[in-house]
Order: C-alpha cells, then sequence, then structure tokens
C-alpha cells in the first residue's frame, strides 16, 4: 500500500514539495511540516472553522482537507497575510476577538469573503462569518471590524 | 455523526483526525476507471466533507479513489429538456452557476441553504447525496423534483431515483428535468425537513430529517407517510404534525 | 485603545496549551465507559500494552500508592476517580488511559483493551434519580464538607439518596405569607444541558523533571487550586509541582478544577517521558456541561404588588460526580428572591445525581437558572394582577447601596435606571407591531466569589518599566488589558511599558482562580493596591533624592515629575543603588473580611445585574420563535476598556440566546444524542437577532479600581426571561420549558388550546 504521496502545493508564496502519509491533514502539514502554527484546531468536524485556510481562494477547514487534496494548490495561512492586512488591522482595532482561538479562522474567512465581495452588505458578512464559530464575542463586533475592513479596502 | 469507534463492549475511543490510518489513494483518469476502483471497494472523495467525517469517526477505508479530477463529474449541462448536475459539482455552483440558474432557477434558490459558506464551496452534491444522513439536504430536494441518480458500474451506467440510491456505486450525476419547480423548508431541523416539487403536472412531497432516508410521496397522500422517529431532536407527533403544515404551506406558495 | 493581546490574536502567534510541544512528547488517548452505569468487573489491558507505540497504560489498577495517594479528586467533595473504580456512572466515564508514540497508536491500543461491565439500572433525570428505590450512584458517602455559612445559610451533605448536596437559606418569619392577598406557585423545567463550548479543548501536557518535579502547562482557570488538588491525588507537596497556564482558548467556567491534568501527569509518571493529554472537542461534551434544573417557586404578593414572601426548590441536575455542584447549589439557593425587597425567603436547593456527563461552572453559575424562573414568574404574577411588568418590577426593587438580605453587602447599580433604559430600547411604552411581543428581564447574580484572597506584585525597574503579576488568566475576558491599564494609569507609564507574565505557580502570587466575574472586583483591588504600593516606593525614593515632600512628586513615563521639573528615573536610580540598577516591587492583597452576619461565608463583594429586553413573533403553527431584537444591559461600573466591556455584554447575551432558543445536550434516556459541535449547533452569526443592541452603562458603583465592576456574566441571565415574557405577550402563551424550541412553544400553544376549549364546555 502506497501510504505517502508526493504533494507540491504553494503555501503563503512559497513552493512546497512534501512527501505525506495520505491520512495527513493540511492542518498538520502547516503546523508539523512548515511551523506554520497560527491555525487552531476546533471541533475537528469541519464545522467550526478554528482551522481554515485560504485554498485556491476559498476558505477550507484545514482540519478535514487532506494534504494531497491540495495539490497544485495555492494556500495562504494566517502567517500570509503578513500581520498588518486590512482585516488583521481591524480585528485588532475594533477588539473584535476575545480568547483568540477562533480569530486566526474568522480573519482568513472574512479575507476570502472581502477577495471576492469587496463590498459585502450585512447579510453577506453574517452568511459569510457563520462559517466560523465565535464563542466569545456574540459576533456583533466581527461584523462590524469586517465592514470596516472593507472600506479600508476599497479606500 | 459520530465521532468515536466502538470498540466491541469495553467502551469507545473519541478519535480525533489523527487517528485516520493511512490508505491506498488512487487518481481516477476516467469515469470507468473510478468505477472500477469503487467497484474493487475504494471509497470516491470529491470535496472531502462526508468521507474524511466518516474516516475520522474510525470508519475502516484502505482505498480512496480521488474523483475530484473528473471533469465529467464536474460539468453541468442540459441534453435536451434535462439538466445534468456532475455528482462532483460543489453546492456553490448549483447555487451560482448560470445554466442552473437559466433551465432551473427553482433548485438554485432551494440550494441557497445547504451548509454554510465554506462547506458549500467544497462539499459536493454526491457526496451530499450519497452520505446517507437523513438530515442532509440534497435528497429531500432532489426527491421532490423526481431527479435520476445517474451511476457508473464496471458494466456500465445504471439509473436510480433517489430513494432508491444504493452505496458501493460511483455516483456520476444527478438528471433533472428543465423547469423543475421545488421549494424548501428546512427552518425547523433537525426535527424535519420538507421539500415540495411540481414536474410533469405532478407535485411530490419530499421529507428529510424525520425518517431513517428521505420520504417522497404525492402532495394528496402525506397521511401515506410511515411513522416519523421519536428521538431526543424531536417527538415523532411533532414530526408528523409538522410535515404537513410546512407541506401545506410550500404547496400553497407554489401554487 | 487596542487590547495588549491584539497583535498576538490577530496573527497566530498567540500560544495555547494546545501548542505545547516537549520533545519526545507522547499523546493520551482514554478508553470510555458504553455503559451509563454498571459495575466494572475486570479490565484486561495485557494486548494493548504490548501494542506498537504504547508506552504506559493506566487503569484503576495504578491508582494507589506509591503512584497515587488519592483515587478520587472534587470540589467539596473528592467523588471523582482519575479512572473508573469499582463502577461508572456515565457514558464517557473513563475507563483506561494509553500514551503512545502516535495518537493512532493510542487509539489502536484502546481498540484492544478488554472490559468487562456488570450494567445497573442507571438514573438519567432528576425525576429517575429521585425515585422511590432509584439506583444509586454513591452506595457510600463520599469524603465531603460543607463551608462554614453565616446567617440564615446552611448546607448537608448526602441529604438524601442521588443528592450530593443541599443549600438552604432562609430569612425572616414565614407568617408573611399570612399576609399575602395572593400566593402564585408556579414550576420551571430549565432544562439547559448547555454545553460551554470553549473551542480549545481540555488540554493538559505534563512531564516530570531531573529533579523529580511535576510541570503541567494546562488550559486551565485556576492553577493554584488545581497545583493543591493534583498534590493531594498523586501524594506530592506543593514544591513539587509547577503549572503554567498560556492563552486560554475559551471556558466560560467549564475550566476550573482537575479535569486532563491527573491522567497526564501519571502517563507521563510511568512512560518516564512528557505527555499530552488532548480531548477532542467531542470529549468536551462528556466532560461538563451546565445544569439544567427544575425550580418551583411560590410568591407571596399584595393586590398593589408589592411583593411579600418567596419560597423555592429548586433541583439542580449535577450529572455524574458533585463537581461544582455544592457551589451551583449554593449560588442558585441563594440568588432565587432576585433583586426585590422581601420580608420572608425560604429555599432549598438540591444537587441531584444523575448518570449524565457531570455538571459543573457555567457562566451564570445558577444564575441564569434561578433568572430565568424568578424574572418568568413575576411577569406571570403581573399579569395575573394587571399590572405593567416593569412598574411591578420599580415597585419591588432594591434600592442601590441597599443589602440584598440581612447581613449582605448592598447593591452597587441602580436597578431602576438600568430597567429604565432597556424599556426605552425596546419600546416598552409604544404600541407593538402586529403580531409582535415584547418582554424585559432583569438578571442578578452575587460576583466576585466568595472568601476569595487576591494577591498582586507590581515591581517598578530602573529605567520605569512595570511588571505586573498575579495569577489571573487571560481567557479572552480581557482582563490582562484592564489591569494592565489599572496598574499604568497608577504609575504614569503608556500600558505597552507594563509587562504582565503568564501564570507560573513557581512564580505568580497565589491565586484563586479567574472565574466569579472576580478579576476585576477582586483582583483588580489588589492590582490596585500593589500599583500604590510600588508608586509611594518609588516616590520616597525619589523625595529622598530630590530633597522634597513626596505629595509635590508625581511619576510620568519613567520621569519623576516635580512642578516644573522632569528628572529620568534612571540616573537618579543609578546614582543610589549603583549602575546595576534596582526594582522598586509593591505587594496588594485584598479579601473581603470574613462575616458571619453574611450568610455566605462573606459579605458579597460586587452584584452582577444584566438587565434585557426582547420583541418577539411567534408562529403559532409550528412554534418558531423569532426574536426580531434583543436588547442587552450590563454595568461596567467604569469600564477600563469599552470595547472589552461591550464585548462580555454581547458575547454573554449570544450565549444566553443560544442557551434560550436551541442550544441543550440531548439526551436519549442516558445516551447523549448531539454530543459534537455539528449536531449540538451553537449559536452562529445568523442566529443573531436582525437587530442585536447593547447598551454599556457605567453606573460608577463599583468596588474595583475607580470605581469599576465585574462583568460577563449578567447580560446572559436576562435573556431567557425576557424571551419567555416577549412569548406571553405576543400570543398570551406561557413558555416554563427552556430551550424554546419550536417543539416546546407548540407544546405550551396546544395547552393553552386546551384549557381554552375546556372553559368554552
Amino acid at each position: 500500500m502506497s501510504a505517502e504521496v508526493p504533494v507540491r502545493l504553494t503555501v503563503n508564496g512559497n513552493e512546497i514539495a512534501v512527501e505525506v502519509p495520505t491520512s495527513e491533514m493540511l492542518f498538520d502539514t502547516a503546523r508539523d511540516r512548515l511551523g506554520l502554527t497560527g491555525a487552531n484546531l476546533g471541533c475537528d468536524h469541519a464545522s467550526c472553522g478554528a482551522c481554515t485556510m485560504i485554498v485556491d481562494g476559498d476558505p477550507r477547514a484545514s482540519c478535514s482537507t487532506f494534504t494531497w487534496a491540495a495539490e497544485g494548490a495555492e494556500v495562504t495561512t494566517i502567517e500570509g497575510l503578513g500581520g498588518d492586512s486590512p482585516v488583521q488591522r481591524a480585528f485588532a482595532d475594533r477588539s473584535a476577538f476575545q480568547c483568540g482561538y477562533c480569530t486566526p479562522g474568522l480573519i482568513m474567512t472574512t479575507t476570502a469573503m472581502l477577495a471576492e465581495i469587496p463590498e459585502p452588505d450585512e447579510t453577506t458578512i453574517r452568511e459569510w462569518i457563520s462559517s466560523n464559530i465565535c464563542r466569545c464575542t456574540g459576533y456583533a463586533m466581527i461584523i462590524e471590524a469586517a465592514q470596516a475592513a472593507a472600506e479600508e479596502s476599497c479606500a | 455523526m459520530n465521532g468515536s469507534s466502538d470498540v466491541a463492549t469495553a467502551g469507545f475511543v473519541s478519535r480525533s483526525h489523527k487517528a485516520i490510518a493511512p490508505f491506498a489513494l488512487e487518481r481516477a483518469e476516467s469515469v470507468a476507471a473510478a468505477a472500477a476502483s469503487v467497484a474493487n471497494g475504494a471509497v470516491p472523495h470529491a470535496g472531502g466533507i462526508d468521507v474524511v467525517e466518516r474516516m475520522q469517526g474510525g470508519a475502516a477505508v484502505e482505498r480512496v479513489v480521488d474523483v475530484s479530477g473528473l471533469a465529467d463529474l464536474r460539468q453541468i449541462v442540459v441534453v435536451g429538456d434535462v439538466l445534468r448536475i456532475g455528482a462532483a459539482v460543489t453546492h456553490a455552483r448549483i447555487e451560482s452557476d448560470a445554466t442552473i440558474a437559466g433551465h432551473c432557477p427553482a433548485l438554485a434558490a432551494a440550494w441557497a441553504t445547504v451548509g454554510n459558506v465554506r462547506i458549500r464551496r467544497t462539499g459536493t452534491i454526491g457526496g451530499n447525496l450519497m452520505a446517507f444522513d437523513k438530515d442532509y439536504d440534497a435528497a429531500p430536494i432532489l426527491a421532490a423534483v423526481g431527479a435520476t441518480l445517474v451511476f457508473a458500474a464496471p458494466d456500465g451506467e445504471f439509473r436510480r431515483s433517489v430513494a432508491d440510491r444504493v452505496p458501493g456505486a460511483l455516483l456520476v450525476a444527478v438528471e433533472i428535468a428543465t423547469g423543475a419547480e421545488v421549494r424548501f423548508d428546512r427552518s425547523l431541523k433537525p426535527a424535519v425537513t420538507v421539500a415540495v416539487g411540481a414536474a410533469a403536472g405532478r407535485t411530490t412531497v419530499a421529507v428529510g430529517c424525520a425518517h431513517p432516508g428521505v420520504q417522497v410521496v404525492d402532495a394528496e397522500q402525506l397521511d401515506d407517510l410511515p411513522e416519523p422517529i421519536d428521538d431526543a431532536d424531536a417527538s415523532s407527533a411533532y414530526r408528523r404534525r409538522m410535515i404537513s403544515v410546512l407541506a401545506e404551506r410550500l404547496i400553497e406558495t407554489s401554487t | 485603545m487596542t487590547r495588549v493581546d491584539a497583535a498576538a490574536k490577530v496573527t497566530g502567534t498567540a500560544g495555547y496549551t494546545v501548542d505545547v510541544d516537549l520533545p519526545g512528547m507522547l499523546h493520551a488517548k482514554v478508553l470510555r465507559s458504553p455503559h451509563a452505569h454498571a459495575l466494572v468487573r475486570s479490565i484486561d489491558v495485557e494486548a494493548a500494552a504490548a501494542a506498537p507505540g504504547v508506552r504506559a497504560v493506566l487503569t484503576r489498577d495504578d491508582l494507589i500508592a506509591p503512584l497515587v495517594a488519592s483515587a478520587s479528586y472534587g470540589y467539596f467533595i473528592k467523588d471523582q476517580p482519575i479512572l473508573a473504580l469499582d463502577r461508572v456512572r456515565y457514558i464517557g466515564d473513563p475507563v483506561v488511559a494509553i500514551a503512545a508514540t502516535t495518537e493512532r497508536e493510542a487509539v489502536a491500543a484502546l481498540e484492544l483493551v478488554r472490559v468487562e461491565y456488570e450494567p445497573l439500572d442507571a438514573p438519567s433525570t432528576i425525576d429517575e434519580a429521585l425515585a422511590d428505590g432509584a439506583p444509586e450512584l454513591f452506595p457510600e458517602a463520599p469524603l465531603g464538607i460543607v463551608p462554614a455559612y453565616g446567617q440564615g445559610a446552611s448546607g448537608a451533605l448526602r441529604p438524601a439518596p442521588n443528592v450530593c448536596y443541599r443549600f438552604a437559606y432562609e430569612t425572616g418569619s414565614a407568617s408573611a405569607f399570612d399576609e399575602c392577598d395572593h400566593v402564585f406557585t408556579d414550576t420551571f423545567d430549565f432544562d439547559g444541558r448547555q454545553q460551554h463550548v470553549h473551542l480549545e479543548p481540555f488540554v493538559a501536557v505534563a512531564q516530570w523533571t531531573p529533579d523529580d518535579r511535576l510541570e503541567v502547562w494546562s488550559s486551565c482557570q485556576n492553577a493554584f487550586p488545581v497545583r493543591k488538588e493534583l498534590g493531594r491525588v498523586l501524594g506530592l507537596s506543593e514544591a513539587r509541582i509547577r503549572l503554567r497556564v498560556p492563552f486560554i482558548g475559551g471556558g466560560f467556567g467549564a475550566k476550573n478544577g482537575c479535569k486532563t491534568e491527573p491522567i497526564a501527569a501519571l502517563l507521563a509518571r510511568k512512560a518516564g517521558a512528557p505527555v499530552r493529554y488532548c480531548l477532542t472537542n467531542d470529549e468536551n461534551f462528556l466532560t461538563q456541561r451546565q445544569h439544567n434544573a427544575r425550580i418551583t417557586v411560590t410568591t407571596g404578593v399584595m393586590d398593589d404588588g408589592t411583593l411579600i414572601a418567596r419560597r423555592a426548590q429548586v433541583l439542580l441536575d449535577a450529572g455524574a460526580y458533585a463537581d461544582a455542584s455544592p457551589l451551583v447549589a449554593e449560588k442558585a439557593g441563594y440568588r432565587i428572591a432576585g433583586p426585590y425587597k422581601w420580608k420572608h425567603i425560604d429555599s432549598v436547593c438540591d444537587a441531584v445525581l444523575t448518570a449524565t456527563t457531570p455538571s459543573g461552572p457555567f457562566r451564570g453559575f445558577g444564575g441564569t437558572q434561578a433568572s430565568f424562573a424568578c424574572e418568568s414568574q413575576l411577569d406571570m404574577i403581573a399579569r395575573r394582577l394587571g399590572i405593567d411588568p416593569v412598574q411591578l418590577r420599580m415597585r419591588n426593587l432594591l434600592d442601590l447601596h441597599e443589602p440584598y438580605v440581612p447581613g449582605e453587602s448592598g447593591m452597587d447599580s441602580d436597578l431602576r435606571a438600568g430597567l429604565d433604559l432597556v424599556a426605552e430600547a425596546i419600546g416598552w411604552s409604544h404600541d407593538r407591531p402586529a403580531g409582535r411581543g415584547r418582554g424585559l428581564a432583569i438578571g442578578f447574580k452575587d460576583s466576585g466569589g466568595v472568601n476569595k484572597p487576591a494577591q498582586a506584585r507590581v515591581k517598578v525597574s530602573t529605567s520605569g518599566d512595570v511588571f505586573l503579576h498575579c495569577g489571573t488568566v487571560e481567557i479572552g475576558q480581557g482582563i490582562t488589558t484592564a489591569l494592565r491599564e489599572v496598574v499604568a494609569r497608577i504609575l504614569g507609564v503608556p500600558i505597552a511599558r507594563v509587562h504582565w507574565p503568564q501564570t507560573d505557580t513557581d512564580h505568580s502570587p497565589f491565586d484563586q482562580g479567574t472565574n466569579a466575574s472576580s478579576g476585576v472586583s477582586v483582583m483588580g483591588q489588589a492590582v490596585e493596591r500593589a500599583a500604590l504600593a510600588a508608586r509611594s516606593k518609588v516616590l520616597e525614593f525619589a523625595a529622598g533624592a530630590l530633597e522634597r515632600p513626596v505629595h509635590e512628586l508625581d511619576l510620568d513615563d519613567g520621569f519623576v515629575v516635580a512642578g516644573d521639573e522632569r528628572h529620568p528615573l534612571a540616573p537618579m536610580v543609578m546614582r543610589t543603588y549603583g549602575g546595576t540598577g534596582f526594582e522598586f516591587t509593591g505587594e496588594g492583597f485584598f479579601k473581603a473580611e470574613e462575616d458571619h452576619r453574611a450568610p455566605l461565608e462573606t459579605q458579597c463583594v460586587s452584584w452582577e445585574y444584566g438587565w434585557g429586553a426582547a420583541e418577539v413573533e411567534v408562529d403559532e403553527e409550528t412554534g418558531l420563535v423569532t426574536v426580531h431584537r434583543l436588547v442587552v444591559s450590563g454595568d461596567a461600573g467604569v469600564a477600563l476598556h469599552h470595547d472589552v466591556c461591550r464585548g462580555q455584554d454581547e458575547g454573554a447575551a449570544l450565549m444566553g440566546y443560544g442557551g434560550a432558543m436551541f442550544e441543550t445536550m440531548r439526551y436519549d434516556g442516558a445516551r447523549l444524542a448531539n454530543g459534537e459541535m455539528v449536531s449540538y449547533r451553537p449559536a452562529r452569526a445568523v442566529d443573531v437577532p436582525a437587530e442585536f443592541v447593547s447598551i454599556l452603562q457605567e453606573q460608577g458603583h463599583g468596588p474595583g479600581p475607580f470605581g469599576s465592576k465585574g462583568m460577563g456574566e449578567g447580560a446572559m441571565l436576562p435573556v431567557g426571561p425576557a424571551i419567555a415574557n416577549a412569548i406571553e405577550d405576543a400570543i398570551g402563551v406561557r413558555v416554563t420549558r427552556t430551550p424554546f424550541t419550536p417543539e416546546n412553544v407548540l407544546a405550551a400553544i396546544d395547552e393553552r388550546d386546551r384549557r381554552a376549549a375546556e372553559a368554552a364546555r
């Protein structure tokens, strides 16, 4: 049984070639092989979104995405945003986080949304961030941060 | 959903994705090859939402066949008066695809609430159907429009209705009559979902969540539905009553 | 002002216990009971121990000296075994633990374990547990204690079979009922087995150092009590245990007390290697939950709405082990009167053991259950008497500074002002849109813990940098921002110059735990005193050096200011203490005085209120409730950080909303039916009411620094009763059972229709 597969993908702009077990998830490849520990493991059922990365433009639950399934893909993790992206700045400035565990995932979802829909209305924002669970904030401040990031990005 | 593996009578272990054992991976280059793999016991993987969940829950999977690269499974085409949607088409594409919008806008509208934004971009119509999960939405919506499921087996294609679908074969596409009407109400999940479809002069009601599998009846024959499940999500009596309420509302707004 | 943890959290560099990765670290998993109640006849781990990668196996046979001094842990009652001993008491009770090189190997090995059980009848509900002849989960009484309560309060261990604890409180004479014009009795089923859903699961990493000390990293809210309990269980002196707490990925009460730590420590001991024991999120559902409750309230009232007397019986479902249930029983029983004037209160609260996931601390801590019953019944009484519910409350609310009950501290918010605010915001005095109803409620709980000591140390370095040492942990509530702000203001430095090392029991001053909304109102006072003490030391030193009186001096960002003069601190310090510099250290301590006139050991430090209002619409054919508008308001006293306080209120409100509307762990008998996040479905952004308004009050009466007070729980409490009250306002149907699922609401509608039909006959 060929339990290992070669995978080539681009992570945060860097071309990566790895040999991974077929069962390895993108979450673990990033964390254990590439030292990208920003994504967090939450529900482990592709439901809570704490592990979200952007794969070819789409938000993906990295806990449930086999690394080989991202063959040839452009992957962006929270580390790939540079630390001072409009979305990161908006979340920081507006305290749109509390414990912070869900925050990298929410920032990735928001980033993917704004790349596709630069001027989302509130309903659109609610729908997108409903891909993620934040147990701390009650979401209102996150919605406002997404709106602020959109305004800044469009300005 | 089941995140744990039963260990005979000794107890159970709650597994994380790290407990998934490595498996043989086949990357199918044709539908025929994929069908052969599936016939030999390989599990098809397109978006991976459901299959990964099952593997994480401890399902013994030794072979996986990646069907995401098969163009046939990602096609959306109209042939005559049939809209054919490939099994690996994502929920997001069903919601936004121009062909579907042009030939079956009701389907796109009904599909808009499946999963969440992230799931919709990864999960596929085929994966949702072939998960055989009573709470998933594809089955009642498609059953209500009388969809035909096209499967590939080593000895050729075969077709099944949604209610009669069987595991173990490769789902290739879903066929729907163009212009089919359908409305879907999921507001009472997880107690019950109801879809009402109209095609070829018949009004069909399909019910999700309330029975072990999707139930399909003519609108006039709601009373023929088997007794719904009685469990922690809802009582059987509530489910039965709500099937009528939701179905009647949908029928009213459909006609 | 940006929160001090913003950069770490928006870049993903914030480190949590799940991120701790030690060389040679093993991974632990447990085998869990398939039975709700059974005797454990035999455990065979021979094949498992020989399986690939396995480094240590732990069963009940190991829970003896010299490895273990006491096999069970707990708060007041030491009844929860590290692993099953003679019996298992709920589906999911841990039986065998294994540490292996990888998690997969640990799981594979556990699949080889053989266990023989003898199933017993399992009481899975309060009724079943209290029925005559019910099977007892603890045939013999576990070790336990009752605190030294004061005036009117009492506690009892095991007053009845399957009741692990009883709290009772009484004040005034029962004859007060005799003078009442009306006496109403109503029963409420708070069916809220709510799950905390902290996204970071329970997790600990343990290792034994070469000098034979136990080092543990844990996602825990109360490191020092866990250190003490670990020491008791493992037979270790406290000096041999070190607990460290990185950032915590949410807790909401769940992360108090031992969870993963004992098993991680023991497996590490047996394996001779570091062990990471990280639960899956599914296992959180098998570890801790909120208490569901049945509450019967009898209230005596005059024709004009004056409240006179209240009798209450609260039954809390404690689940399989006592955990914090005695404390929750104490609070639910004590708070059931609400913030109103009474001549007589008589309440009893029993914590009932059932064969289900253990209940424990949960944001609101008994106040959620008590507020639901109290505030629902007040509205019912108002309607029965034909009095406006707002006016009924206004007539009876305690005044600012008026003691809650005899011997207790006074209210530290103006309750009427808060009620006015939310009544205005919901449009109480205006017409309702067709088909809609409005409701209000006031949530109430004491705040700051009971008899809780707090201490802090503040150091000022040569150049004027500041170090704050205290054991409170950053669990998301923003405490590291709030208390650094306190220190920064007192010492005249920008907040960026105040450093706060994370909790480490080897270095942090003792702390009882980050809970009970005590961070600002209790620890805040210790921090304030420590900062003032450090400031005095610096200024006294400077006064000597500058030959100026202390009162003429001030501190400003590393300078000593004397009138128009600015003297840099560093050269002044080095002239006296030498080129190596110096640190000025201030210590601060705070604890409410023990006071046996107060019912609960000490007077409560503070009180937390949540004012709430809702506007709803009900689909009477399906029972589906739509909340169009939700208003909540809390009082921060003085907000040390506006956005942090706002976020606490809104987060609490939405947690209360989820619990009120749909969130609960649903059981089929003793089997948990929705024990993972997909089918449990915690509130998401699409669930937030279309209009969600939070109003932050700063009334200025708090005991904390600058008039601040604890918050973060209050806004959870009024949401459920406000919605229930709005439902009755909309359709004339009282829903006494939570959550307000369509089926529960439709059952109440059917009941109304049945009664109407009966009346018509």
